[in-house]
């Protein structure tokens, strides 16, 4: 084996993992010098930081669909304030570096009015900054912890930063509430076992899942975090299953949460627990996790059986763009892009101008109908209130077991914006 | 601690060293018989598994059995490797060359957005043929893992008896150590090589239909594949079939058991520690018998 080989073999893997978003450049790149050129068109232009390949590869695409249905029905409606919506997609590939990459180029070559997208909390936190910087609204679309706090102010509320999923503040409270009282056994003091992903958000839900949890009477024996690459889940299962635990609750959002079901199923481990979690059963990774997710219990904010004439019209929509899409009619995190991009193009039509100011002004406390059900943009931390819903899933559908109502992030609450 | 306690996490941690071993000896075995005997590096092996993934769970979607699915991956990692060989390998100078690396690279990317354009981003799945799990001293041990470890055996000594003892090995090995030699006693290595390539795209889709069951299957992961199987490549070393025994047992097995004891990312960072090591000694005593 001659050294120059092996170090060919790691320039290239390397050059993979970051050829699929050279596209994107290039094509932001041809598109800047044709905008040089040509005299500019009178558009409101949304960078949309998608994850399309890496960890969170499965959840990208559909933020890409999502926002580009909100793009088709905006411009069906004569755009915002006359002017033509124009979503630009790059992939952020699910690295930080790339995704301030990405960010940079959308803002200094495309001239962005908003941003929005990414997955994992270390890119939108990388994200937050150059968009902060230049003074270009950003909305992250997908759950997460609380980001919306000023840099070195974790008590002021960002002018430039809105929160468009659910925060573990929102979530868990409610959904440990449902499974004490009505699937947990009453004759003991049950226990908990938390896996995550070793990352931000996961480490930060069950950080404060684990306090609710304590609080309610519930015995904690485990805590666990994998490396998102992790393949073999094995031993970890084992471990899980030593603990007896009654209840495991997963938050590893992406394919690794895919591979873990997969190899639970072969142990048995949902024979022996009820197996839920939080961000982690989305659609795409229900569709991937085949019947190893019969029966899990989830909450979320979205079902494509939401009965609403929103919600219908989004589907419609949506099937009339992707009518060969296997996860018709769209899952969580393509019905979230839609919604956010929607929010934002009523706070631009409110304003009646794309100036930051003016935008943030007519977002705070707006109300609007979206797919998910009643959203308000609150004042108070710039966290979408929405509804959240109790699901089960069912061959790899779920199924609305009940509806608990507008939940609401309490102030800034667990900001990770340092 | 009691003494059961103990036992039974002994067992299971050696059960688990197992697993991890099969696992990865299926995945890397199809890159040691095109890179570790034929020294082309084949950068498309990972999408070469990945796409063997998607063929079976398409397979088994359409009703086909478990088996006809492993055999119909096979079938399209063999023809992807056919065609990389016509279209581009065997038109290169040289083939144990940096331009066959980069040759394969593109049949890879071609592969990884092929099939991100026709099936979507979106997860998919392929069922175990069987499910259940075998009961050893009292710690579980799934009935499929037990095939893959079955499997990982078989592939193993077929591949010694093979190349050690019979006449197509010889040829094989005549045209790996001197080609020129080999070609004239008469074997014909190009069409060798052909086979060893075909038969090596072969089980690397068969590879990602095995594995399947246990995995993830989304057209990001043959990234993941490629980077394990040539860690456990270069790990074990080329040449002999036991090298790749070797690379398994470090890169997954090791992997596994100390997982066990300490964690998944405790598991990773010794894993790599001791295959830093390994390839520090094998330099130094390359060095020293030069």
């Amino acid at each position: 084996m001659k050294k120059p080989h092996i170090v060919w073999i790691l320039a290239l893997i390397a050059l993979t993992v970051a050829c699929s978003g050279k596209d994107d450049q290039q094509a932001a790149n041809t598109e800047a010098k044709a905008d040089r050129s040509n005299p500019p068109v009178e558009k409101v232009v949304v960078g949309l930081l998608a994850p399309k390949t890496g960890v969170m590869g499965v959840h990208g695409e559909s933020m890409e669909m999502g926002a580009k249905v909100a793009e088709t029905v905006l411009n069906k409606r004569g755009g915002i304030n006359g002017k033509t919506v124009e979503v630009v997609v790059v992939d952020t590939q699910s690295d930080p570096a790339v995704t301030a990459q990405r960010a940079r180029e959308l803002i200094e070559r495309k001239h962005v009015n908003l941003l929005m997208g990414t997955g994992l909390s270390s890119s939108t936190l990388a994200a937050i900054p150059i968009a902060t910087n230049a003074n270009v609204p950003f909305i992250y679309s997908m759950d997460g912890e609380a980001k919306t706090c000023q840099p070195g102010k974790p008590n002021e509320v960002s002018k430039l930063v809105w929160g468009a999923g659910f925060t573990e503040r929102m979530i868990v409270r409610p959904f440990l509430s449902f499974l004490v009282e009505k699937i947990l056994p009453k004759h003991a003091k049950s226990k908990v076992y938390f896996l995550g992903g070793d990352y931000v958000f996961p480490r930060a839900t069950n950080q404060y899942a684990r306090s609710v949890a304590e609080a309610m009477g519930l015995k904690v024996v485990g805590e666990e975090y994998a490396d998102v690459s992790t393949t073999d889940y094995t031993p970890v299962i084992r471990r899980i299953m030593k603990s007896r635990a009654d209840l495991l609750l997963v938050t590893n959002p992406g394919s690794a949460a895919v591979t873990f079901m997969r190899q639970a199923q072969q142990l048995g481990l949902s024979d022996k627990m009820i197996v839920s979690g939080f961000a982690t059963f989305a659609q795409e990774a229900v569709s991937g996790m085949g019947n190893a997710s019969q029966g899990v219990y989830y909450a979320n904010r979205y079902s494509d059986l939401i009965d609403s004439p929103v919600n219908a019209a989004f589907v419609a929509e949506f099937r009339n763009l992707y009518p060969n899409q296997p996860l018709l009619p769209g899952p969580t995190v393509a019905a979230g892009g839609y919604g956010a991009l929607m929010v934002a193009a009523e706070a631009f039509q409110k304003a009646g101008s794309t100036d930051p100011a003016a935008f943030y002004k007519a977002m705070r406390g707006l109300e609007m109908d979206l797919p998910q059900g009643h959203v308000i943009v609150d004042p108070d931390n710039n966290i979408f209130q929405q509804p959240m819903y109790l699901l089960r899933v069912d061959k790899q559908k779920y199924i609305v077991l009940s509806d608990l109502g507008l939940q609401k992030h309490p102030g800034l609450e667990g900001c990770s914006v340092r | 601690m009691d003494a059961e306690f103990d036992s039974s996490f002994f067992i299971g941690a050696m059960l688990d060293c197992l697993n991890g071993f099969s696992s990865v000896f299926i995945l890397a075995f199809g890159l040691y018989i095109v890179y570790g005997l034929f020294k082309v590096i084949n950068m498309a092996h990972g999408e070469m598994v990945m796409l063997g993934a998607y063929v079976a769970s398409v397979s088994q979607e359409s009703g086909y059995p478990f088996i006809v699915a492993v055999l119909c991956a096979g079938l399209s990692g063999g023809i992807i490797a056919f065609a990389m060989d016509w279209l581009c390998i065997r038109r290169l100078p040289e083939r144990s060359s940096m331009s066959s690396l980069l040759a394969t690279w593109g049949f890879g990317l071609i592969i990884a957005q092929g099939v991100r354009l026709y099936f979507g981003s979106a997860g998919r799945f392929v069922n175990p043929p069987v499910s259940g799990r075998i009961d050893i001293f009292g710690v579980p041990l799934p009935t499929y893992q037990a095939i893959l470890f079955a499997v990982s055996l078989i592939l193993l000594l077929q591949s010694w008896w093979l190349l050690g003892r019979t006449q197509l090995g010889l040829r094989i090995r005549a045209s790996i150590d001197n080609p020129s030699l080999a070609e004239l006693n008469g074997i014909n290595t190009q069409r060798l090589f052909v086979l060893s390539f075909v038969v090596g795209g072969a089980f690397s889709g068969m590879a990602g239909a095995l594995l399947a069951p246990i995995s993830a299957i989304d057209p990001t992961v043959g990234t993941a594949n490629s980077v394990t199987s040539f860690l456990v490549v270069i790990t074990g070393g080329v040449g002999q079939i036991f090298s790749v025994l070797f690379g398994s047992v470090v890169v997954g097995g090791l992997r596994s058991l100390i997982n066990s004891f300490w964690g998944i990312t405790t598991a990773t960072l010794g894993m790599l520690a001791i295959v830093a090591i390994i390839l520090v000694f094998r330099r130094r005593s390359a060095l020293l018998n030069d």
